[in-house]
């Protein structure tokens, strides 16, 4: 087990890397000088210089990029060309406001996948159950930002129930959370839903039903044993979508998160905060991920003997 | 292995089928039980009828999509324009319809793209294992751990703009789940006696890869590519809703959205439509990858 | 029984709901008690229970925004700020842009010659720290202005002051820490002097990045200043900068001169469209709306008088690369000029919002000239002139932009009118990285210039744009020595009538004889603003005033 972990954090590591020199040979290929962002309205080949040296921007790419990792092992991602100011403090901010709305969808969802496809399943085949299906396809065909566009207006302008954008007003992550969350909890309801109709219909819990156990311990049980292992499929299926919603969320909202912060990084060439950005959000996918497969060995002895073999 | 998803154990299973089925009457099941699916067979005709409509797109568009007309802008649905006009006074209908060209190409120029780079790093890695393996596995994972809207933006940056560039850049990004199944089907339908006896008769490894292994994973092929699709349909319209896709004047429901959002006060129509048919069309791909994948495998469901 | 249980998971769903919802407010620790029971929805309509609100709240779309050090940027958001907590030399008047003395006494005494300015600081001026504004912290402010070592990117605005230049050139870690040329007299006595006469000196000084910083505490903030530091002797000091999100600012107390009236202002980073839905809800005061948007609110009887149109000092002109064919023919490039029915876009497009412009040089700068016809229409002549030029099949040209911006519909109306002409426009959009590095190679053929005076002189649009040495950078190609001669022979011209004269008769070449570039429009901006604030508005230099504001329900 342990030798299997160290094995796995090691693997982590090398992607990780990989990230990050994809990320910085893409930088470097794509046109655009970050130098000449910053002297848009004027720059003599003097100052241009003297800025891509302020930059080391006038080392050779491999020497640029090894400086970038050796000071990323040490947990300096360095400073933002445009703004002057470390990048992990930038991003600290920016990733916890991301992390937070991503955790709480993922949370929203869950609850709402539970409640949702438990009750399907008890419906299996009745209108509810059709009903509350087609509603759950409809949430994951949605585009989440045409979802945000007019939940804006209709419940924050028009009923104004709720602050439409920004984080100072009491309630911010209402509707950034509901956008989010309906159509990942959508595809929870549908997973769950499936999990229960399997599990009613197993010998053990029609020996339960026989035994006089009443429908609520019944269900009550078999909601949480038999929902654990898809809830964790969930969470690893669709993290990296997870986070792409959650990024062009931000931009709907004006949320300033890690995906509003790399888009104008971006446009603007400051690498050090898009590697930066990239790094983050390659550090939690791989960590959770870590986490999930962990998980299932937990939940599920029979998938550990099956990731051994392989 | 590492990052596997349920999807990816579940093909693995259903490739192990596949391998000592005869592969006629598995399709010829599978259509049958597809037959019975309503919401499937409904699906499949919707996206018939869409595809119709992108390939006579002229024919149906009552207004060129193109032509302004500026006495006419932001008018909300009437009988003259059936969902209303533009901020320069097109016939937004008419954008829609031809909007569906797009989002039908995105499907299939990107699966174009994803589909030969998964099955193949896939198949190698599954075939060879060992340094092949570790390698394409680890190329498999970063690039599925970068983000993908900031890994899409990136390659549009260096292919610069165009509807085509924006298909190569989601066809780069979509190709490591498929390659994740592959691989792991490939690995077990290695060991089955076929390839032990197409081996023995002296076949080459390109040969059993190609010949042999890769057919065997069609079943697992068409799910995935029916399953992707949305995905890739939604990206696109949010990589045009970000500003980075489709070029203006060109249609796209993504930037029509983004563009409709300036003018969300004076005509909510506008961004309304576009997303419909979004919804619409990814709903449609999403119901018939269901089906098609409960046909292939009627003991899974509802992955 | 089933039933039950349904209705008590259906329950426990409505439950669930509700309390994420909860869950949302109540782990966000940074919600201030800003307005805590704000009826949602309409205007926050300040009940006699809650004292008056007397802050400003605007909304605007900064991108990015992790420092406010204004040697740092270009951009006009951070100017923007840097102008509310600092102060200049000299002022321009947020009315009418007219120079006043600000931080000094009075205007400088100027040497015969033009070059030596000397200057009496105000007595009793505090820093938003308490300490004293004194003549070192000037020579500080001026010497940091061209040290390589502090970044600043705007050092050429003011590189006319002696030994300027030698200083940017020295390079980080350079010998010069100095600016030798500024020197302390006594504590409220400096001089300043130039390289050569420059008239616009006065100008150059009112410039939002040379703002007046103490020298101790600058020093002492090092690499942080802009980030957790922020002092000067502004209206307004920083009380709070939330990186990305939010810039709090409040009323100084001690200000040298008129102490505003507004208890502060918030600038609430947010993207263009959400700045205007927040405004009609009442979260925010003022937020700035696009021409292609303002006539949903002008022609609303609500929002009617919220609706500010400002003309600011600055152009829109079609840029040609004379570099690149078939742009270095002139016939050419009068033909694309002639070809533009810049009426029609200003009357259609722009709906009558916008006036053409007839030169270069705009109105309320020097060498503008109001005698000056109108700039022709003239298809036809167009289509001769392209036949006598070599193309009598007319000709293909591509005109690059940034993605995002408002112009490709601009673009769209040009391309329509050019078909007139035989002249197919093709439009190429990149991104703003990748715009900027096509440009400043020289590879942009045809494009939309935009300008906006950083001072109000002639010289700033003549030498800034035309002169050789920014050709490739501009893509212009204007390649003369004659020309350049003659920019900088109009720099040492002192006398203001001989000036007028001496640009307009430049401008003149530039434009109508040499075309080099075909003048469009000035352009034009639109600001909401809410109904109880008043004497809040966009300057015409681009920034917002706010030192006049008050709050009147």
């Amino acid at each position: 087990m342990l030798k299997y972990l160290l094995n796995r954090i090691w693997q982590s590591v090398i992607v990780l890397v990989g990230v990050t020199l994809v990320t910085f040979i893409l930088l470097n290929v794509v046109p655009g000088d970050p130098v000449l962002v910053m002297l848009n309205k004027r720059a003599d080949a003097e100052t241009v210089e003297r800025v891509r040296h302020e930059l080391g921007l006038d080392r050779p790419l491999h020497i640029q990029y090894f400086d970038f990792v050796a000071h990323a092992v040490q947990g300096d991602l360095g400073e933002s060309y445009f703004q002057k100011r470390p990048v992990t403090e930038m991003l600290n901010q920016g990733f916890a406001l991301t992390f937070r709305l991503g955790a709480l969808s993922l949370v929203f969802s869950v609850i709402f996948g539970l409640l949702v496809g438990t009750l399907a399943a008890l419906f299996r085949g009745r209108f509810l159950d059709h009903f509350l299906m087609f509603i759950a396809m409809l949430g994951i065909s949605m585009p989440i930002f045409w979802l945000g566009v007019l939940l804006q207006i209709l419940l924050g302008l028009n009923l104004g129930w709720l602050p439409i954008s920004g984080t100072k007003a009491a309630g911010w992550l209402v509707m950034p959370v509901l956008c989010l969350g309906i159509s990942y909890g959508a595809s929870a309801s549908r997973l769950i839903r499936t999990n229960m109709l399997d599990a009613l219909g197993q010998d053990y819990v029609r020996t339960a039903r026989a035994k006089g156990l009443s429908e609520w311990i019944v269900v009550g049980k078999h909601v949480l044993k038999n929902a654990a292992i898809p809830i964790v499929t969930l969470i690893g299926m669709q993290l990296r979508s997870l986070l792409a919603g959650a990024m062009v969320i931000e931009m709907v909202f004006s949320l300033h998160g890690l995906g509003r912060i790399a888009f104008s990084a971006v446009t603007s060439r400051d690498i050090p905060i898009v590697q930066g950005c990239v790094l983050y959000t390659a550090a939690v996918y791989v960590i959770i991920n870590l986490i999930v497969d962990l998980l299932y060995g937990v939940l599920d002895p029979r998938i550990r003997i099956v990731k051994g073999a392989a | 292995m590492a990052f596997k998803t349920k999807k990816a154990r579940v093909m693995e299973e259903l490739g192990l089928r596949a391998g000592d089925l005869q592969a006629s009457t598995l399709y010829r099941d599978a259509w049958n039980r597809l037959k019975k699916n309503k919401m499937a067979i409904a699906s499949f005709f919707l996206l018939v009828i869409i595809a119709l409509i992108a390939v006579f797109a002229p024919l149906i568009a009552p207004y060129d999509p193109y032509t302004q007309d500026l006495s006419r802008i932001n008018e909300p649905p009437s009988s003259d324009h059936w969902f209303g006009t533009d901020d320069v006074g097109r016939d937004l209908f008419s954008r829609v319809v031809y909007g569906t060209r797009i989002s039908m190409l995105v499907g299939v120029v990107c699966e174009a793209i994803c589909v030969p780079i998964g099955v193949i790093l896939g198949a190698l890695a599954g075939y060879f294992g060992g340094w092949v393996d570790a390698v394409i596995s680890r190329i498999i994972e970063i690039f599925a751990s970068f983000p993908t809207i900031l890994f899409a933006i990136a390659v549009m940056f260096i292919l610069g703009p165009g509807i085509m560039n924006i298909f190569i850049a989601i066809g780069v990004i979509g190709w490591t789940g498929l390659a994740r199944m592959i691989r792991g089907q490939i690995m077990q339908l290695k060991e089955k006696e076929f390839v032990e006896a197409a081996r023995a008769s002296g076949a080459s490894n390109m040969k059993i890869i190609f010949r042999h292994l890769i057919p065997n994973c069609l079943s697992t092929i068409i799910v995935v590519i029916t399953l992707d699709i949305p995905g890739d349909i939604m990206l696109e319209s949010t990589l045009s809703f970000v500003g980075l896709g489709v070029q203006p004047p060109d249609p796209s429901w993504g930037s029509m959205i983004s563009e409709g959002r300036k003018f969300i006060r004076q005509n909510v129509w506008y961004s309304f439509f576009p997303g419909l048919a979004i919804m619409l069309v990814v709903l449609a791909f999403n119901t018939l990858g269901d089906g098609v994948r409960d046909a292939l495998d009627p003991k899974l469901k509802n992955l | 029984m089933k039933r039950l249980l349904a209705l008590l998971l259906a329950l426990c769903m409505l439950f669930a709901l509700a309390a994420c919802g909860g869950g949302g407010e109540t782990t966000s620790p940074d919600d201030t008690s800003q307005n805590p029971d704000d009826p949602p929805g309409d205007t926050p309509d300040d009940s006699d229970a809650a004292p008056v609100d007397n802050v400003v709240r605007m909304g605007r779309d900064m991108a990015s925004v992790g420092n406010l050090n204004s040697l740092l940027t270009t951009y006009n958001s951070i100017f923007e700020v840097s102008d509310c907590v600092f102060d200049q030399l000299i002022r321009k008047n947020p009315y009418t842009l007219e120079l006043e003395p600000n931080l000094i006494v009075d205007f400088p005494e100027i040497s015969n010659d033009g070059t030596l300015f000397t200057f009496e600081l105000k007595q009793g001026v505090k820093f938003h720290d308490g300490t004293e504004l004194t003549a070192k912290d000037v020579q500080y402010t001026f010497s940091r202005f061209f040290d390589p070592d502090s970044g600043n990117l705007n050092g050429w605005m003011a590189n006319m002051i002696k030994g300027s230049q030698d200083m940017i050139d020295s390079g980080t870690n350079g010998q010069i820490d100095t600016l030798e040329s500024v020197v302390v007299i006594d504590d409220y006595h400096f001089s300043i002097e130039l390289e050569y006469g420059y008239t616009a000196f006065l100008a150059v000084l009112a410039v939002a990045p040379l703002n007046i910083v103490p020298m101790d505490a600058c020093e002492a903030a090092g690499d942080r200043w802009g980030i957790d530091t922020l002092i000067g002797t502004g209206p307004f000091k920083l009380e709070s900068f939330n990186p990305n999100n939010e810039i709090v600012l409040v009323r100084n107390d001690d200000y040298h001169g008129e102490v505003v009236q507004l208890d502060g202002v918030e600038i609430l980073n947010m993207d263009a469209n959400t700045a205007l839905i927040e405004w009609e809800a009442g979260t925010i005061d003022v937020c700035s709306v696009s021409t292609s948007l303002v006539d949903g609110y002008l022609d609303n009887p609500d929002y009617a008088d919220n609706v500010q149109f400002t003309e600011y000092i600055g152009i829109h002109c079609l840029n040609f690369n004379q570099d690149l064919e078939p742009f270095d023919d002139q016939r050419v490039r009068l033909a694309v000029g002639l070809a533009t029915d810049i009426q029609s876009l200003c009357d259609g497009y722009f709906q009558g919002h916008i006036k053409p412009a007839k030169s270069l040089i705009p109105k309320g700068v020097l060498g503008y000239d109001d005698s000056l016809p109108e700039l022709e229409y003239d298809p036809e002549r167009a289509k001769e002139l392209l036949a006598d030029a070599g193309y009598p099949d007319g000709i293909t040209i591509t005109a690059t932009m940034t993605e995002g911006s408002d112009w490709d519909k601009i673009y769209q109306v040009l391309q329509e009118q050019y078909k007139l002409a035989n002249i197919t426009l093709e439009i190429e959009k990149v991104d703003s990285a990748g715009w900027l590095d096509k440009r400043s190679t020289g590879n942009v053929q045809f494009y939309m210039m935009n300008w906006y005076a950083d001072f109000v002189d002639p010289d700033n649009f003549l030498y800034s744009l035309y002169h050789s040495s920014v050709a490739t950078f501009f893509s212009n190609g204007m390649n003369d020595p004659e020309w350049d001669a003659k920019l900088d022979a109009g720099r040492l011209i002192t006398d203001l009538d001989e000036k007028q004269e001496y640009y307009a008769d430049l401008e003149y070449w530039l434009s109508r004889e040499h075309v080099a570039e075909w003048p469009l429009y000035a352009p034009a901006g639109y600001t909401l603003v809410s109904d109880r604030v008043h004497e809040v508005f966009c300057k015409s230099d681009f920034l917002m005033s706010f030192t006049e504001g008050y709050i009147e329900e």
